[in-house]
């Protein structure tokens, strides 16, 4: 019996020890820090959280590497401040909201837009990183009778359910408030991403679908989209346009003020713009700032 | 401001047959799809391979804590398979995930929340398997007669000889279909990574349809089911083979 105990207690120790040495060597988490900056003053490695699968704002592209319209403007913000060295992290929806709460990434990215809930939790900069139009998709047979959210609200209001730690959540929520006489059904859901919305709306299950204007144009409307088949049948009518921020743990007041420094350049000399055209097809800003 | 082709009022209400099915399906790309995930699945395999090694020794230490002699031990380690096994999978994820990098810091002060993500995915299913594997060990061990180690021990084996040479061999025979299942869930769970941001093959899929604009879908997880059906069989005929193996002696005696 004592063999057998020595071997259990030294293949534990061994294990111990492999992981623990695995555990120090895998760290793909930690990317290399930028190239060292100009200035040659004390650099700081901030983690910037974002998003993996969130076309075009902040994805994990086929490489491998972090790209996205709010990547590039990070990227962008990076460059231009001297103290400071970007480490961008990709990660889950939840992680990202928890983990810039608690300090784990000083900050990060999701097409996040603003909510009184949020702002309890995070620190807003003064100024967004970009814009997303939000309106509704539904069967275009319906197209007499749903004409913007207040019809589609009136006709039914059977909206495919939203996570409520969205931010559309709190959108719908808040026309609910100002429309309490025909208000649309919101279900909260339990992902953020749902896949088969489309097919929800003209299968019927649900009369609407709470939906980004790019999302609309590349999946459906464009000839390369997985749902273009889709096309004759759907419709979309816009509702809002609606900022997305750059999202902050609360303590980080000087590196909030320098991104807000950043950014005012980088709008002023038309970067922000010209990634926007590359990445939306169309200047975004125009929808925030008019 | 709204985009051609949108907007169209009063599109046929009439659906064409061929249409009947809505769900765009495409066949072709779920083949297309395999290639590009099957690297992915090196992670999976690899996060198997390390929480089913791992958690066998510790399963090990615990179904000899539970046939220990001393109360307090037997109690602990009833307890420690108690309360794994009765926690959700996902559920442990998140405490490992979040609440084990807390607990370090605020106790050490070392920040290992840049981990490579694996490292809590493995110590989650580490924690699981050992509880399973705990139980299906002491009961192995059970199922070996106890005459077998006293007629060894009086054949002139010495009791440690007569265990591992005797009681652990007959004790395998046992233990390997019910390790295999075991091994098998645990690769399945493992899909769960994904919830802490792990790409692993699951994770790979849910980028792949991200990056078609949540299309793709049905495609994208048929592939995944092949790929673990696949993978499954492959194990299930690995195992076939080690308790054939094992069980060789038994057979002898019938023939």
């Amino acid at each position: 019996m004592k063999v057998v105990l020595r071997f259990v207690i030294s293949t534990m120790l061994l294990v111990a020890a492999v992981s623990t040495a695995a555990a120090g060597g895998m760290r793909d988490d930690k990317p290399a820090p930028a190239a060292a900056k100009a200035s040659g003053g004390p650099v700081r490695t901030v983690y910037a959280a974002h998003t993996q699968g969130y076309v075009p704002y902040g994805f994990v592209n086929e490489k491998g590497e972090s790209d996205g319209f709010e990547i590039a403007v990070l990227r962008a913000v990076d460059a231009v401040l001297d103290e400071y060295a970007f480490a961008f992290v990709p990660t889950s929806d939840e992680d990202l909201l928890i983990g810039i709460e608690s300090g784990k990434y000083a900050l990060g990215t999701k097409g996040a837009w603003v909510t009184a809930e949020r702002k309890k939790k995070f620190l807003f900069p003064e100024n967004p990183v970009a814009a997303s139009i939000i309106g509704i998709t539904f069967r275009a047979s319906d197209a007499d009778k749903i004409r913007d959210l207040e019809s589609f609200a009136r006709y039914s209001g059977k909206l495919v359910p939203i996570s409520p730690q969205s931010a559309q959540f709190a959108l719908v929520q808040e026309f609910n408030k100002s429309h309490p006489d025909s208000p649309v059904a919101l279900v909260p859901s339990d992902t953020f991403i749902i896949n088969d919305a489309y097919l929800w709306v003209i299968e019927g299950r649900y009369d609407a679908f709470f939906d980004l204007k790019l999302a609309f144009q590349n999946s459906v409307v464009s000839e390369k989209g997985a749902f273009h088949s889709l096309a004759d049948r759907l419709a979309w009518v816009p509702y809002k346009g609606i900022p997305t921020w750059t999202l902050f743990n609360r303590n980080e007041t000087e590196l909030a003020a320098a991104y807000d420094r950043a950014i005012e350049q980088l709008r002023a000399d038309g970067t922000l713009s010209a990634l926007s055209v590359q990445y939306f097809g169309e200047d975004v800003f125009s929808y925030v700032f008019e | 401001m709204h985009p051609p082709g949108c907007c169209r009022p009063g599109a046929p209400a009439r659906v064409p047959k061929r249409d009947r099915m809505n769900r765009p399906f495409d066949p072709a790309f779920a083949l297309a799809m395999i290639p590009s995930l099957l690297p992915y699945f090196a992670v999976t395999i690899g996060v198997t391979a390390a929480s089913a090694l791992a958690g066998s020794c510790i399963g090990l230490g615990v179904a000899r804590a539970r046939l220990s002699r001393t109360k307090a031990v037997r109690a602990i380690a009833a307890g420690y398979t108690a309360v794994l096994r009765s926690t959700p999978s996902i559920v442990l994820l998140f405490l490992v995930f979040y609440g084990f990098p807390a607990a370090v810091h605020a106790l050490t002060g070392i920040n290992i929340h840049f981990w490579h993500r694996a490292v809590f995915v493995i110590i989650t299913f580490t924690l699981l398997f050992s509880a399973t594997m705990s139980e299906v060990f002491r009961s192995a061990w059970l199922s070996v007669d106890r005459g077998q180690f006293e007629a060894a021990v009086s054949a002139g084996l010495s009791p440690a000889q007569a265990q591992l040479r005797i009681v652990l061999p007959q004790a395998a025979v046992s233990a390997i279909p019910n390790f295999g299942n075991a091994l098998i869930s645990l690769m399945k769970e493992g899909a769960l990574a994904y919830m802490v941001g792990l790409i692993d093959a699951m994770g790979q899929g849910f980028l792949v349809v991200s990056r078609n604009y949540g299309a793709r879908s049905l495609e994208t997880f048929l592939a995944l089911a092949v790929l673990y059906w696949a993978l499954t069989a492959i194990l299930e005929r690995v195992f076939l083979l080690v308790e054939r193996r094992l069980s060789r002696g038994l057979r002898g005696v019938s023939q």
